[in-house]
């Protein structure tokens, strides 16, 4: 099968007509964000399987639910009111020996600039053209959807239209998986199913006959039948125990999809509040450190009040203690007399000073009477003398201000050098969380996130998905016995009816036992082959890509029976924290090895359409991958994001991929896509044809 | 001696824009945010400000309620305005006179407030909190190394 | 065009080779079986396969018997 052509109209970012042609072999379409590359892929999924992805709400939506939305803003604006507007893809493949146009149609009528109407849903119509007679035959609406059913089927869809970031889903292998539906086409469930359900109820017929018809001997009659009832009612406990046991592989599913998503959330979050914390951490550390300085602040209030707003006059000191040694000096200043030491003398009658005698009324009485009461002089001479002590006291404090200061300053800058450190990784972890949150979650929502409930919620699931697993580990365990009960009551039996009389009925009833027992295990071995086919295949790509690159390594591994895909080593033991390219490139060759067995069922290569496959990889490995998948698929439209602007070092530089697309001669075609119109109505996308 | 319960003159200019702002809660701050505890303390920094920088004015209008006495100028504050008054008139009589030493240090400390009221002006940051009392300290430091 | 039937057959036959050669009786009679079933599968119409299995079934048994 090779698609030729999609014409896209109208359709979601393009404006008009705009048309694709491709060619046996890879397609590059580049683009930067925003300008139709994941509409381009929506083009096709609307046109074969009427969905497209609506970011707002994450998920695939039909026409019906899209609305008037699905039309291009631009082709809305220039309708004129009364007017339809149509929106249309078409694409053209040929396939084996016919060609096939197929087209989705969808209208909206304007009853003004606010209000549409919407006539009817999407129509498709398919025109097949046989390529040697030239007769066309055309299919509209259900009778299209059955024909392209056959042609595309919608349980490979998410294989063959390959959406890079939704890989997760692809890669899960649980009963509700795309694998699992994919598998159940390509392995013809269906039909062993019925042939199971032909060949049981023809044992169980011929079993009856042959119970039923009376052997000769009664002893033996009774023994037949008492081991076929027990044979009977092993059977039925293996039966219910089955079905239990698919109930809780149901539960289990369910369980596993409720725990990945809880997981996928935790992650998402729980770098956002280890960063978080820090955040707190630092502000903490912050605030701390800013009460701290303002108490080594405050704690210099006595010292400023009681010494230090005397700093600077240590030359008024000198000069005071100066002028009064010189005073004391010159004996302007006299020492103090004290009035008690008056009093003994007068009382004594004798200068203590001098050791003269002073009677009363001698001239030396009444000079030492003079000072009696000069309490002025004395309190003048006392407060002086006091004066030059404080000065004295004081001189030697002030002169220590200059270095308790810089201490002071010293302490401070510490201090400020710590706030300031804090600030900025407070900073850098903000500008860290930036690059890290999730892109539809406000700083807000973040900080109110309640981390602890989502830790909650995932130790719960997990717990819940243990719990399941043990269980189905008992229910094995249970399964088991009995079969082995039954195993050997039933070569107990096989045994007995050896010595039936009733020789036909028994041959016959064994070989439909015989024949039950091979198509019931049938379709268990089919399937195994499968998958084995798939791992194999897988294998071959992937040795193809870690061929050219050193980093990546190992085998892949399709373990269904643990619904997982992963890599082992050369001794089969899986390896851990692989990179992503080695995770990506596993990806794409899952992929890959699907559609290249279903190619083999389906009879036909299925183009291989990816949108951002390789988003999660970088520079080299981006390079390497995109080669890959050129040389796998006979048909692949590779849309890719385009890093030219950017100095990201990670990024695909626009040299490489330009350069691939004009050194590769494989690549036939390639186009760039470009975002143009000044407002949001005006907006819509420009193909460039690179090659 | 000055009378311990004399009361000290200040400036009306003065009380009603320097003392006020840079004393009391009614301002708006908190206790422990406004820079001088205590009215005295203003008094006696500006008191050193106008000795250091020679610089005493005559109060033109004595504040008619004023807001503290002598007593209330804890030591050794007190003695160290004395000292300072002493050195300014380079001699002990002024001890005799406990008016005009009480003048003197009013008016050093008057021209002392002009001082801060002019920074003030200048820099509306200035003396509005401890840490830039401890830096008009510093910057004394640094002009008296200069 | 749907998933081709010929693979599957020649891959359900792949894994019956063995029990060609070990039971050629059980052999045919389940080739016959799958015959019918994809071909009731793909034309959607009844084709009383359980009867024809029955019938397959007691014949082969009763020939051998005969035979022996």
């Amino acid at each position: 099968m090779i698609i030729r052509r999609i014409e896209v109209e109208n359709f979601l970012s393009y404006y008009g007509k705009n048309i694709f042609e491709f060619d046996v072999g890879p397609t590059l379409v580049i683009g930067q964000n925003n300008t139709g590359k994941s509409k381009l892929f929506d083009a096709f999924n609307w046109v074969l399987f009427d969905r497209s992805f609506k970011t707002e709400g994450e998920k695939w939506e039909c026409t019906k639910d899209w609305g008037k939305d699905i039309v291009n803003n631009l082709a809305k604006k220039e309708c004129k009111i009364g007017e339809t507007v149509e929106t249309a893809v078409s694409i053209l493949f040929n396939n084996e020996d016919n060609k096939y146009y197929l087209t989705r149609e969808f209208q909206l009528i304007k009853n003004n600039e606010k209000n549409w109407e919407i006539p009817r849903n999407s129509e498709l119509s398919l025109t097949i053209t046989e390529s040697v007679t030239g007769n066309s035959n055309n299919y509209y609406d259900k009778e299209a959807e059955e024909q392209i059913k056959t042609l595309f089927p919608e349980n490979l869809s998410k294989y063959f239209l390959f959406q890079g970031e939704s890989i997760s889903q692809i890669m899960s292998l649980n009963s509700r998986s795309a694998f699992t539906k994919a598998l159940t086409d390509l392995s013809r469930i269906e039909v062993f199913e019925n042939a199971k359900k032909y060949t049981e109820k023809v044992a169980k017929a011929l079993k009856k006959e042959f119970e039923d018809k009376e052997d000769s001997d009664k002893a033996f009659q009774a023994r037949k039948r008492d081991l076929s009832k027990t044979i009977q009612d092993l059977k039925k406990d293996l039966s219910d125990q089955n079905d239990l046991f698919d109930n809780t592989c149901n539960e289990r599913d369910i369980a596993k999809i409720v725990f990945d998503k809880n997981s996928e959330e935790l992650k998402k979050y729980e770098e956002c509040a280890l960063i978080l914390k820090d955040i707190e951490y630092f502000d903490n550390q912050w605030k701390q450190k800013n009460e701290l300085r303002q108490s080594v602040v405050d704690a210099q209030k006595k010292e400023i009040f009681d010494r230090w707003m005397y700093a600077g006059t240590e030359g008024i000191l000198k000069n005071f203690l100066d002028f009064y040694k010189k005073n004391k000096i010159d004996k302007k200043i006299p020492e103090p007399i004290r009035q008690e030491f008056l009093k003994e003398m007068l009382e004594e009658k004798k200068c203590k000073v001098c050791f003269t005698p002073a009677p009363i009324g001698s001239d030396e009485y009444k000079n030492i009477q003079s000072h009696i009461n000069d309490k002025s002089l004395d309190k003048e001479i006392e407060l002086i003398n006091q004066l030059s002590l404080v000065a004295d006291n004081m001189q030697d404090k002030v002169e220590n201000i200059s270095s308790e200061l810089q201490k002071y300053y010293a302490r401070i800058d510490e201090i400020d050098t710590s706030i300031k450190g804090f600030m900025n990784k407070k900073r850098l972890k903000e500008e860290e969380l930036k690059t890290v949150k999730p892109s539809d979650v406000s700083d807000d929502e973040l900080k109110t996130k309640d981390f602890a409930h989502l830790q909650r919620g995932y130790e719960e699931s997990k717990n819940d998905l243990d719990k399941f697993k043990l269980l189905i580990d008992r229910i094995t365990g249970k399964r088991e016995y009995i079969k082995q009960q039954l195993e050997d009551k039933q070569k107990e039996y096989d045994s007995l009816i050896e010595d039936s009389s009733n020789v036909v009925e028994r041959d016959k009833y064994i070989l439909a036992e015989k024949i039950n027992k091979s198509v019931g295990q049938f379709h268990t071995v089919f399937l195994t082959k499968l998958i084995n086919d798939i791992e194999k295949e897988a294998n071959t790509y992937f040795h193809k890509m870690t061929e050219k690159n050193v980093a990546l390594s190992g085998k892949v591994k399709v373990d269904y029976e643990n619904q997982e895909v992963y890599t082992i080593d050369e001794t089969d033991i899986r390896l851990q924290n692989i990179n992503q390219a080695n995770k990506v490139s596993l990806q794409i060759a899952f992929v890959a090895a699907i559609l290249s067995v279903s190619n083999k069922f389906w009879n036909t290569y299925f183009p291989f359409i990816a949108d951002a496959p390789i988003s999660a990889l970088g520079g080299n490995n981006k390079l390497t991958a995109v080669e890959t998948m050129i040389e796998i698929f006979n048909q692949s439209i590779i849309i890719l994001k385009d890093d030219a602007v950017t100095d990201d070092p990670d990024a695909l530089r626009n040299d490489m991929i330009r350069n691939l697309i004009q050194m590769d001669n494989n690549i036939r075609n390639s186009f760039e896509l470009k975002m143009e119109g000044e407002t949001l109505d005006e907006q819509h996308t420009k193909i460039i044809k690179l090659k | 001696m000055i009378e311990p319960t004399v009361f000290i003159n200040v400036d009306t200019f003065h009380y009603e824009n320097t003392y006020k702002r840079l004393c009391q809660s009614e301002t708006g701050k908190l206790k422990k945010e406004i820079t001088f505890p205590t009215m005295w303390e203003l008094f006696v920094w500006g008191a050193i400000l106008g000795y250091l920088n020679k610089c005493p004015k005559e109060i033109e209008k004595r504040y008619h309620n004023p807001p503290f006495r002598w007593q209330w100028v804890k030591d050794p504050h007190q003695k160290l305005l004395i000292i300072m008054a002493i050195e300014a008139n380079n001699s002990f009589d002024i001890l005799k006179n406990p008016e005009e030493l009480k003048k003197n240090i009013e008016i050093h400390s008057n021209g002392g407030l002009d001082l801060i009221h002019k920074e003030m002006a200048l820099d509306p940051l200035a003396y509005h909190n401890t840490e830039s009392l401890i830096y008009e300290i510093q910057k004394r430091l640094n002009l008296n190394m200069t | 065009m749907a998933v081709k039937n010929s693979e599957v057959m020649r891959q359900i036959e792949e894994m019956l080779h063995d029990l060609k050669k070990q039971d050629k009786q059980q052999y045919n009679i389940i080739l016959s079986l799958l015959n019918e079933v994809f071909l009731e599968y793909n034309t959607g119409k009844s084709k009383n396969v359980e009867k024809k299995l029955y019938e397959m079934i007691d014949a082969e048994v009763r020939y051998r018997t005969q035979k022996n």
